[in-house]
């Protein structure tokens, strides 16, 4: 992010910088100046502006962390397919099976608790908690939003995916799949003025069908010759049906588990009867490790043998005749749990049961944006500077800089970034002289770039960002008149001192009403960051709206809290400006000096 | 062009020959002046003649053609709004001192509230715009004092002034010259020249 700058004019021009936003008020700064130590309280509000930004990031990096303690290894898996009746080991010292699945894809596979938003139930979960139990390790959810799982699982952030994987031999060319946990089969679901009509996907010729985005039903409706302008994909399970309701497809095919939860209570929808294309979900795992996914199969036919599986889906209502056909066994009767069908109303009603989840998206949302703001303002700041370098190296590479981050999607780089870390880490690691290795063994060896994602994310916004605010510094360095860098370099300044004294503090302070302009887009475009799995406001809204059946309600919360956000960026961001005011900054000032 | 002092091997300013170019426009050729200490010499002519090129290449902001300068040390006052807008009059004093010449901060608190009061200003912890012209222009003077120049360059140091203030600056600059400090100023004000400079060169 730095590499356009040199070292020691990037410490000194972050020191300007920080002098600029940590001034304190006129009246108190004019009462040092008359001190002998005029020139320390810079430095002792620049070290609180050090502290501030690095605390954010340990906060960051531990709340992930807690989550993401040692970098998976499978190979060191304790194997033992211990019986069901061996009591759990102490958590304390279980290694942990980490689990990947998207929680935001929809019922009943894993999706937020409707009651309790922060937790995360399914049939999927439970299976998982088995799974990790007879495995003797602890389950934890590794989320990603679910196109992105199976990299994930490359770049080893999880051991194994569980998140209605259907087993297809394409598939199981890149990846190893268990045996199968569930039979599944596609059902269509119509508006109910049409559900007389439609009988079969042959009635449906010529009108558009909606799916889940990569989903087995994408490959049902091909090969029954629709074209892909008449699949529409969508990226959770809810939508399809939405859209059936809004008119824009005439029909949602998805499977029957998915149909059973959000269509079978929805008065405007109706499930036609009959379901066809069965398939079943099976336990993914990378395909290299056939050890670990040796001991995942064991466990999940033991599962299957002694009923604990049928149990499992007789709990959630989906322990239909299907099951038992590959090889599942029906277990003890069950009572089917509340949250296995009905569907959540109440919108707004519930606002005390999500409001915790909400506040704690929209403090993910604040630290991504207090992690992410100043560091872009910083960088952005030296990429200006180089910009305005003598040396043409120095210079293109800033302009390289820009151009690049600028000239990419957000989303694309976060993508990049979060799944091209980890193997560049373990190839640097593997490159590594070993004095360097044993250094790195400190921070996690290999894995040393195996960041959490929350801090990925708020890496990726500031280097983006960073590319905007160059143009903005540029613009406030640019503004600043000639006669100061004459002025300036009469003093005897080097052009480093007249940068870091004179110039850089004005430019930022001409640039300061571009900066909170960008602080507040900054606010929004952190939403982005979710399809790496970071629970931020929007994510976490979404997801509990896919629960409870409120989505519009929920998208509605969202914009509101993001309004607040963004009024509070914009309330700090001007205070800083008036601050710069009151000690007579802006263009005016210069005006007012004389002629030129 | 040329001088008619003489040469006096101590003098703190000596330029001679100076060829400097602006633009593709050589605008002074062959320039050369000699200033004693305590001289007070005004630089007049019209726009476009080089006066102000004329300051820059002795402080050694432009590049020059040809000749040959030598000066001792030199302290350059730019035209109004040179001060820097976002540091008190203290602060502007002392900036140089400290990053230039890594002095303790007393040592340049000290010598940053000598050189105002050499220039007569008290408001220490005033923001330049809420000074006057005279007392801005008078800052100016101060910060480049604090360097202990023994050559004091001034490009039109009254600009935009009113007599009043004119006057404030023209005592300044006799106050230093008693001191023996060479000086040189740019003006278009014959009045000014007249009444302040020991000596008087007109560029053409």
């Amino acid at each position: 992010m730095r590499s356009s700058a040199r070292g020691a004019r990037a410490r000194l021009d972050v020191l300007a910088w920080c002098d600029v936003l940590t001034r304190r008020d006129p009246r108190a700064q004019r009462c040092e100046s008359a001190r002998p130590n005029t020139h320390t309280p810079p430095r002792t509000s620049l070290l609180a502006m050090i502290l501030c930004v690095a605390a954010a990031v340990v906060v960051a990096w531990t709340a992930t962390r807690a989550g993401f303690a040692a970098p998976p290894d499978a190979q060191s898996t304790p194997s033992s397919t211990a019986p069901s009746t061996t009591p759990p080991t102490p958590p304390t010292t279980t290694p942990i099976l980490r689990w990947g699945a998207d929680p935001s894809g929809g019922a009943p596979f894993a999706f937020l608790d409707p009651d309790d938003p922060d937790r995360v139930i399914g049939f999927e979960v439970d299976i998982a908690g088995e799974l990790a139990r007879r495995l003797g390790r602890t389950p934890e959810l590794y989320r990603a939003d679910w196109l992105a799982l199976h990299d994930a699982l490359e770049a080893g952030r999880c051991d194994v995916l569980l998140n209605g994987f259907e087993v297809s031999e394409e598939r199981a060319e890149v990846a190893r799949f268990s045996v199968p946990y569930f039979a599944f089969a596609q059902q269509l679901v119509v508006r109910r003025a049409d559900a007389g009509r439609v009988r079969a996907l042959a009635d449906l010729a010529g009108g558009r069908i909606a799916v889940l985005n990569g989903s087995a039903s994408v490959d049902v409706l091909r090969e029954a010759g629709f074209a892909d302008g008449a699949i529409l994909q969508y990226d959770d399970s809810l939508a399809p049906y939405t859209e059936v309701k809004l008119g824009r497809a005439d029909a949602a095919l998805a499977e029957s588990i998915i149909a059973a939860y959000y269509a079978a209570h929805d008065d405007a929808l109706a499930l036609v009867p009959g379901t066809f294309a069965p398939g079943t979900y099976a336990a993914v795992t990378r395909a290299g490790d056939a050890a670990f996914a040796a001991e995942i199969d064991r466990a999940l036919r033991a599962m299957q043998d002694d009923g604990t599986l049928g149990e499992i889906l007789a709990r959630w209502g989906l322990l239909d005749a299907a099951q038992a056909a590959i090889g599942t066994a029906p277990g003890r009767p069950q009572e089917i749990l509340p949250q296995a069908s009905a569907p959540r109303t109440g919108g707004f009603a519930a606002a005390r049961a999500i409001a915790p989840a909400v506040l704690e998206g929209a403090a993910v949302t604040v630290l991504l944006t207090v992690i992410a703001m100043p560091l872009a303002t910083a960088a952005g700041l030296l990429l200006a500077i180089a910009r305005l370098s003598p040396r043409a190296w120095t210079r293109r590479a800033a302009v390289a800089y820009v151009t690049l981050w600028r000239g990419t999607p957000l989303l694309v780089q976060i993508f990049l970034v979060y799944f091209s870390l980890p193997p560049l880490g373990q190839w640097i690691f593997a490159h590594s002289p070993g004095a360097v290795q044993s250094i790195l063994a400190v921070v996690g060896g290999g894995s040393f770039l195996t960041l959490p994602p929350l801090l990925v994310g708020a890496l990726c916004l500031a280097a983006n960002y960073a590319a905007y605010e160059a143009e903005v510094h540029r613009a406030g360095l640019e503004a600043v008149p000639r006669i100061q860098w004459d002025a300036a370099r009469a003093l005897g300044l080097t052009r480093g001192q007249a940068i870091r004294h004179v110039v850089a503090p004005q430019g930022v302070r001409i640039a300061m009403p571009a900066i909170v302009n960008d602080l507040n887009s900054l606010i929004k475009d952190s939403c982005l960051v979710s399809v790496i799995g970071v629970t931020d406001l929007l994510s976490v809204c979404l997801g509990i709206g896919k629960s409870r059946f409120t989505v519009p309600e929920m998208l509605l919360i969202a914009a509101v809290v993001y309004l607040v956000l963004s009024i509070a960026g914009d309330l700090v961001g001007h205070r800083i400006e008036r601050r710069l005011r009151a000690r007579g900054f802006g263009p005016i000032a210069h005006a007012k000096g004389g002629h030129a | 062009m040329s001088d008619a002092a003489p040469m006096v091997a101590s003098a703190p300013l000596v330029v001679d020959g100076l060829r400097v170019s602006r633009g593709g426009r050589e605008v002074l050729r062959g320039l050369s002046l000699t200033v004693g200490a305590g001289e007070r010499v005004a630089v007049l002519g019209a726009n476009g003649t080089g006066k102000s090129t004329l300051l820059r290449a002795i402080a050694g902001l432009d590049p020059v053609d040809g000749g040959a300068i030598r000066a001792d040390k030199v302290g350059l006052v730019l035209q109004q709004g040179a001060l820097f807008p976002h540091l008190s009059v203290l602060a502007n004093v002392m900036l140089a001192l400290r990053v230039v010449e890594r002095m303790t901060p007393d040592a340049a608190l000290r010598a940053a509230r000598a050189a105002l009061a050499r220039v007569s200003i008290d408001r220490l912890d005033a923001m330049p715009h809420e000074l006057s012209g005279g007392q801005q222009q008078r800052v100016a003077i101060a910060r480049a004092l604090a360097l202990a120049p023994r050559v004091l360059l001034l490009d039109e140091p009254t600009a935009a002034l009113d007599p009043e203030a004119t006057r404030e600056v023209g005592r300044a600059l006799v106050g230093l010259s008693a001191t023996g400090i060479a000086t040189v100023f740019v003006t278009h004000d014959l009045g000014f020249a007249e009444g302040f400079a020991t000596r008087t060169i007109t560029l053409a």
